[in-house]
């Protein structure tokens, strides 16, 4: 269930963020999304919240626990499944 | 290159109509903001904002086509009411807004995307979209010989003001105003909460739980003036246009390079333009948002450029944030407090973050000879300038 | 106005790529220059080309045709100045949209300014001197008269010069487009120094026409400034531009 998750987040991240040259084979699931090699910064970030609520309807409160929760593709799958509303 | 002679100066904010009503209130950092209710804002609570209590006719002295433009007129009618009339003068304007006639283009497509036979009335309703279409304007409804729009985020009023001074030292015109405006849209209002920079509390420069800063809306213009057109006019100068200073930070597209080095930067070649030490300044109003970024920068940029800083105020609290217009509007402030040689308090600042290690002034008297503001703009987009005392 | 050099150009219209080594043609099925690729005008991968709004992009697009053969002097102190036609007129429509949408899109709103467009230049190629962005269809006049004072005046010792048209398709096609427009997009970039190595010097004798002239649709003058530029040829071409009349001069210096 989670690895299917994290492999449509990175699918999903890859078209909400309009990522150039990257497939999802490339994103290292433990890897930290935000400074890495995909190029996202803080704007995507908030562009990813804006994913979560949309397709998962799930909310990040606060700034702080939306660096955890996008700390890397495993972290937004746990926050998701931690937090999604039925 | 010789300082500039200023001349005229206008301004129209949520401290006051005009220039002068407003003083008093920016000097003492009186709370400008108020829960905006103009329309709906989204879903969460409606956010703390400057707003100004004047219907668009009663800004312009009649009808206009949009916020922005109402708010410009008014600012520039004033800045040229003390300034006599006279034909062969050359004068020419330079022009800075972010949202232009969005606050009329927005609602109309808010309406076309429901329904697209509204599509027949575009060519009206989008007529003063660009920020060039305003300042056209400005330019046949003030009688200017030429007009020129800039537009670099929340830097772009202050560039304003460099650049008519660039215009005069050049020769290129005899007067020129410098003018900024910007209104309160559901573009901006959005787009910050959006990004998660707007302080649901009302901003709190420098302090120590400041959370974001709070928009406004306003105007700013500044007229200055050759040598030649204040003997041709008799005027007498309110103060000088010294130095203007500019860089980038080359860093992110909304956050500050966290040292400050852009903001360094532009202040050093602001002070090189004005042949002036950094120890000859007596006042800096900062940019000072209230967002925890902008202000921890702006403070080591301070430092590296001063060392100790010279006293410091943020007017943000008092006027918002108004974008485009914050940096011509802060900097006619700015102006009032050096010759009234008064350092203005920041409103919000009730306790200074400790550790920015350095906090805002009280409000004081003071002599005060130079004084800088800063402008900084999203994309990292800087602007320092220098005025003096005439 | 004080002598300004081009060292390198690269501009991107529906006649193809333009560099220094001559126009490219679009691709079979490429649109044209709304359809720029990645891989066609920068050698390395660039996860974040394709988030670029589209005026953003159009002007990364020139600037890194321009910016990358290299060999240029150091970018920290080159300077900016950017001549924004239409500002950030789509990218304001397609951030309402957004909102109307109920997921208001951060990444679009902070396209929504025009000089987000040098902005993203300035952060991949680390260009940090001084920047001017001016908007209208008259600003191409005022971008080479700024790059030529910033020099002039020690700024900085080299300009990047933006000149944008870009509107997207769906806005210049519907009712929307209130004037005449270009029916496609362009971006152009020219670095510009003030010390000339057996290259061509531009200067512009412009004065100021009509202020209330309607605007014209019209990049005739920066292509054939490239183009005069690519055979290495003087010459003079007359400015199209409301506010303004005049010419650009590219002269040989040997």
């Amino acid at each position: 269930m989670m690895e299917e998750l994290i492999e449509t987040l990175k699918q999903q991240i890859i078209t909400t963020l309009k990522l150039s040259d990257i497939k999802p084979a490339d994103i290292d699931p433990d890897t930290p999304l935000i400074g890495g090699n995909l190029g996202i910064d803080s704007i995507d970030t908030l562009e990813l919240l804006v994913l979560l609520e949309k397709e998962y309807r799930v909310t990040v409160p606060d700034v702080n626990i939306g660096r955890k929760a996008f700390a890397s593709v495993r972290a937004m799958a746990q926050y998701i499944t931690d937090n999604r509303r039925p | 290159m010789a300082a500039v002679p200023i001349i005229g100066m206008g301004a129209v904010s949520a401290a006051g109509l005009t220039l002068d009503n407003a003083a008093a209130a920016v000097y003492d950092g009186i709370d400008g903001l108020s829960l905006f209710t103009r329309f709906e804002t989204g879903p969460k609570q409606a956010p703390r904002c400057a707003v100004i209590d004047a219907s668009n006719e009663e800004l312009a002295g009649g009808p206009v086509p949009n916020r922005t433009l109402a708010l410009a007129i008014c600012a520039v009618q004033q800045a040229l009411a003390s300034v006599p009339q006279s034909s062969h003068l050359k004068t020419g304007l330079v022009f800075a807004t972010t949202v232009a006639g969005i606050t009329r283009s927005e609602r109309f497509y808010e309406c076309l995307l429901k329904d697209q036979t509204h599509a027949v009335n575009a060519a009206a309703e989008l007529a003063f979209h660009e920020p060039a279409a305003l300042a056209g304007d400005l330019c046949r409804r003030f009688g200017l010989h030429e007009f020129h729009t800039i537009s670099t985020a929340c830097s772009t009023g202050l560039h304003s003001v460099g650049m008519a001074m660039r215009m005069i030292q050049r020769g290129r015109c005899d007067l020129c105003v410098a003018a900024g405006a910007d209104a309160l849209s559901l573009l901006t209002i959005r787009g910050f909460a959006g990004l998660l920079l707007l302080d649901p509390f009302g901003c709190r420069p420098f302090a120590h739980n400041r959370a974001g800063t709070s928009l406004g809306e306003g105007a700013g213009a500044i007229v200055l003036a050759s040598e030649h057109a204040v003997k041709e006019l008799a005027a007498s100068p309110i103060a000088l246009a010294r130095g203007w200073g500019a860089s980038a930070d080359a860093h992110h597209m909304t956050a500050p390079h966290p040292q400050g080095a852009g903001a360094a930067s532009a202040m050093r070649a602001a002070l090189r333009d004005a042949a002036l030490s950094p120890g000859s300044v007596d006042l800096i109003v900062a940019h000072g948002t209230g967002t925890p970024d902008n202000d921890a920068a702006e403070i080591k940029a301070l430092q590296t450029v001063f060392g100790n800083p010279p006293p410091f105020c943020s007017m943000k609290r008092t006027l918002g944030h108004t974008l485009a217009a914050s940096g011509i509007l802060d900097a006619v402030f700015a102006i009032t407090a050096l010759t009234d040689g008064i350092i203005p308090a920041t409103g919000g600042c009730d306790i200074p973050d400790p550790m920015l290690g350095a906090a805002p002034s009280p409000r004081r008297r003071a002599a005060l000879r130079s004084v800088v503001k800063n402008a900084f703009g999203f994309g990292g987009n800087n602007a320092s300038m220098v005025f003096g005392e005439a | 106005m004080t002598p300004l050099y081009i060292q390198a150009f690269g501009g991107v219209d529906d006649r193809g790529l333009h560099s220094v080594a001559g126009t490219r043609p679009w691709d079979a099925g490429q649109a044209g220059p709304d359809e720029v690729r990645r891989d066609q005008v920068l050698d390395k991968q660039y996860p974040a080309f394709g988030k670029l709004s589209l005026p953003d992009r159009l002007a990364f697009a020139a600037s890194s045709i321009a910016l990358t053969p290299g060999g240029t002097a150091p970018l920290a102190a080159c300077g900016m100045c950017l001549a924004s036609e239409y500002g950030s007129f789509s990218t304001d429509l397609r951030y309402q949209e957004s909102i109307a949408a109920g997921f208001p899109s951060p990444a679009i709103f902070s396209s929504t300014l025009p000089s987000s467009a040098i902005s993203d230049v300035a952060i991949y190629f680390g260009i940090k001197g001084p920047n001017r962005v001016l908007c209208g269809p008259d600003a191409i006049v005022d971008i080479f008269a700024c790059a030529s004072r910033l020099i002039a005046h020690e700024k900085c010792t080299s300009v990047l010069v933006i000149a944008l048209s870009a509107m997207e398709a769906q806005d210049r096609q519907s009712a929307i487009a209130r004037r005449p427009v270009a029916m496609s997009n362009s971006a152009w970039a020219f670095l510009l120094s003030g010390i000339g190595n057996d290259t061509l010097r531009i200067s512009i004798a412009a004065e100021p026409g009509d202020a209330s002239a309607a605007a014209k649709a019209d990049d005739v003058s920066l292509y054939s400034l490239a183009r005069l530029f690519m055979q290495g040829a003087e010459g003079e071409i007359p400015l199209t531009i409301p506010q303004y009349r005049g010419k650009i001069i590219l002269t040989k210096e040997t």
